[in-house]
């Protein structure tokens, strides 16, 4: 350093040294002088030349050029697939193809369109035509019955296109019983603040915390919440930060054939204890009739008993008294076997009871079990689940969400921003007179 | 003489203002004509193309332009196409001998600082052309490195590498001296 110092020391001494007049200065000033005159230019104002002011515009217009052609949305056509089923033997195959244009204008109004049976291409590429206006020009719309026919592999007749949606709901029941479940995603620089705004909101809404986990850099929120309530709470979530920090996921799923599954189960149910009733009521009047029929005939077989003793205390003959003594035993026979049969009728009767009741306990039990899968089915299609995501951004994710530039963009513009600062001066020359 | 100043004068002499004339002659000339003398190793050679560059120059104001380049780096680039032309035509550099450099060095009372001038020529006459050309246009002439990037049509950080490599040259001689 010291060396440096000192050649360039000894540099700037020489060179000062260098400077000289030539021996006849005055002379050749006075020569000089003399032959000024005013410049042909000289009365118009010198045009003030700031090159900052050209770099800093070439740089800005070049990177504005160069974004816009990488990152520029397609100005002449919108987007939208729809799924197009082809109708066969064995799977409906689906494929996706992009038409430019907004599926709400679509005109369905051909006739074709509107049957169920199969269409053809030329009517569905018209149809497209004339919507989008472009039916006018020549071959136009053989070129899109051509691209439809190519995406479905050659076929010129295919079924009614369908919107893409989830699977259908049975066509006799159109009841929606949409179960909700929210997922966001915010990005932000203090996330504490929206992580403490958000459950304002949503506490506001009446709803619930289910789960919370702050952090310097992240937070989490599990939540549940009155459907009512639930656009209200969007719609003030997304005012929180800007459009492109928030993303949102809402999906929906229709509960009915678990509602239909219930319902059928607990009709099911409810018949079945209908019958156990009706089983019941016949079991007991069964019982009752057979038990009364042989209680009399057991009360008849005492009273004649009864009647046999009186004989036989009144009679001292023998041969009399012998076959009192045998009509006494066979009664008593009879008696047994109809007190036997009563018992047995009567325990029968308490199994078969039983065993009714056991049934309807159980069919109670899971009539009961299905009332309550249902009060939860519906507060659960009443209620939306959600959780938030809250993760803490850089400045410089947040100039890649505004500004998606492609590195090679980025690239580009640092090469021009380099060719601008260090090459440029190569190009500027000094004009001297020859 | 500030930039400013030099330009203002330019502006003035544009519109044939001779003392702002007189004033540019007396700020520019030294170095101008000690860039001469120095490149031309020929004091009355560098006096001719001096009085041609200047005369060029006042003949053509309307073609300087106020480009934030001093006018004096616009001279010297008149100059420096003199010369060219010179050699061009003549095809030769004529070296002045040692006393002629002594008497071009006169005014200087100290003789060891005059030695150690004609020390320093001796080694710079060890360099290449482009390299004394550098040191040349940065020492003597005290141009800024934007202004030699503008008079030799490279950039302003190429120049700057430019003379500190020719300055580090000049010091291995006189460290091998």
């Amino acid at each position: 350093m010291n060396n440096n110092f000192s050649i360039k020391n000894r540099l700037a001494d020489w060179g000062q040294k260098s400077q000289q007049l030539p021996a006849n200065n005055t002379t050749m000033k006075e020569e000089i002088m003399a032959a000024a005159r005013p410049a042909a230019s000289a009365s118009k104002p010198a045009k003030r030349y700031r090159p900052w002011l050209y770099r800093a515009g070439v740089l800005a217009v070049s990177a504005v050029a160069i974004v816009l052609v990488i990152t520029g949305p397609d100005l002449l056509a919108k987007r939208t697939s729809f799924g197009i089923s082809v109708g066969g033997s064995g799977s409906v195959a689906q494929r996706d193809f992009a038409v430019s244009t907004n599926m709400a204008d679509v005109d369905y109004s051909s006739s074709e369109l509107e049957s169920d049976g199969p269409i053809s291409v030329d009517s569905l590429s018209l149809s497209y035509g004339e919507a989008t206006g472009l039916a006018s020009e020549p071959g136009v719309v053989r070129t899109i019955a051509s691209k439809i026919t190519d995406a479905i592999g050659g076929d010129e007749k295919i079924a009614n296109p369908i919107l893409y949606t989830s699977a259908p709901a049975p066509t006799f029941d159109a009841r929606e019983l949409m179960e909700t479940q929210y997922g966001a995603t915010i990005k932000t620089r203090n996330v504490n603040k929206i992580a403490t705004q958000a459950q304002t909101i949503i506490r506001g809404q009446g709803g619930r915390m289910n789960n919370l986990s702050i952090q310097e850099k992240y937070a989490y929120i599990s939540f549940s919440l009155p459907k009512e309530k639930f656009d209200q709470m969007m719609v003030q979530l997304k005012d929180l930060v800007p459009k492109k920090m928030y993303e949102e996921t809402i999906s929906a799923y229709n509960r009915l054939s678990e509602k239909q599954s219930i319902e059928t189960n607990t009709e099911n149910i409810k018949t079945e204890l209908v019958k156990l009733q009706t089983e019941k009521e016949e079991l007991t009047a069964t019982h009752e009739t057979k038990s009364a029929e042989i209680q009399n005939r057991i009360d008849a077989l005492t009273a004649s008993l009864n009647t046999q003793y009186r004989l036989k205390a009144a009679t001292r003959d023998q041969i009399q008294l012998s076959k009192i003594n045998d009509e006494i035993n066979r009664l008593t026979a009879e008696k047994k076997s109809a007190e036997t049969e009563l018992k047995t009728l009567n325990t029968r009767y308490d199994i078969d009871s039983k065993r009714i009741e056991r049934n309807i306990e159980r069919q109670n039990t899971t009539l009961d079990n299905l009332d309550v899968q249902n009060e939860n089915l519906d507060m659960q299609v009443e209620t939306v689940s959600g959780t938030i995501n809250i993760q803490h951004v850089s400045i410089w994710e947040i100039i890649k969400i505004y500004v998606p530039v492609k590195p090679v963009a980025v690239g580009l513009i640092v090469l021009a921003a380099v060719y601008l600062l260090f090459f440029k001066g190569r190009n500027r020359k000094v004009e001297v007179p020859v | 003489m500030t930039l400013q100043e030099e330009l203002k004068l330019a502006e003035l002499a544009k519109k044939g203002d001779k003392p702002a004339v007189g004033a540019l002659w007396d700020a520019i000339t030294p170095k101008l004509f000690g860039y001469l003398v120095n490149t031309l190793r020929d004091r009355a050679l560098a006096e001719d193309i001096l009085q041609e560059t200047w005369l060029k120059a006042i003949s053509a104001m309307d073609k300087f332009e106020n480009r934030q380049v001093r006018f004096s780096a616009w001279l010297f680039a008149i100059a420096r196409n003199n010369c060219r032309e010179h050699w061009r035509t003549q095809n030769r550099i004529v070296s002045m001998p040692d006393e002629e450099l002594e008497t071009t060095a006169g005014s200087a009372d100290n003789i060891s600082a005059l030695n150690d001038n004609m020390d320093l020529d001796k080694i710079l006459d060890k360099l290449s052309d482009d390299d004394k050309e550098m040191l040349r246009l940065r020492y003597l002439a005290e141009m800024s490195f934007n202004e030699i990037a503008h008079l030799l049509e490279i950039s302003s950080i190429a120049a700057r590498v430019r003379v500190h490599r020719a300055t580090l040259r000049a010091r291995a001689f006189t460290q091998t001296k």
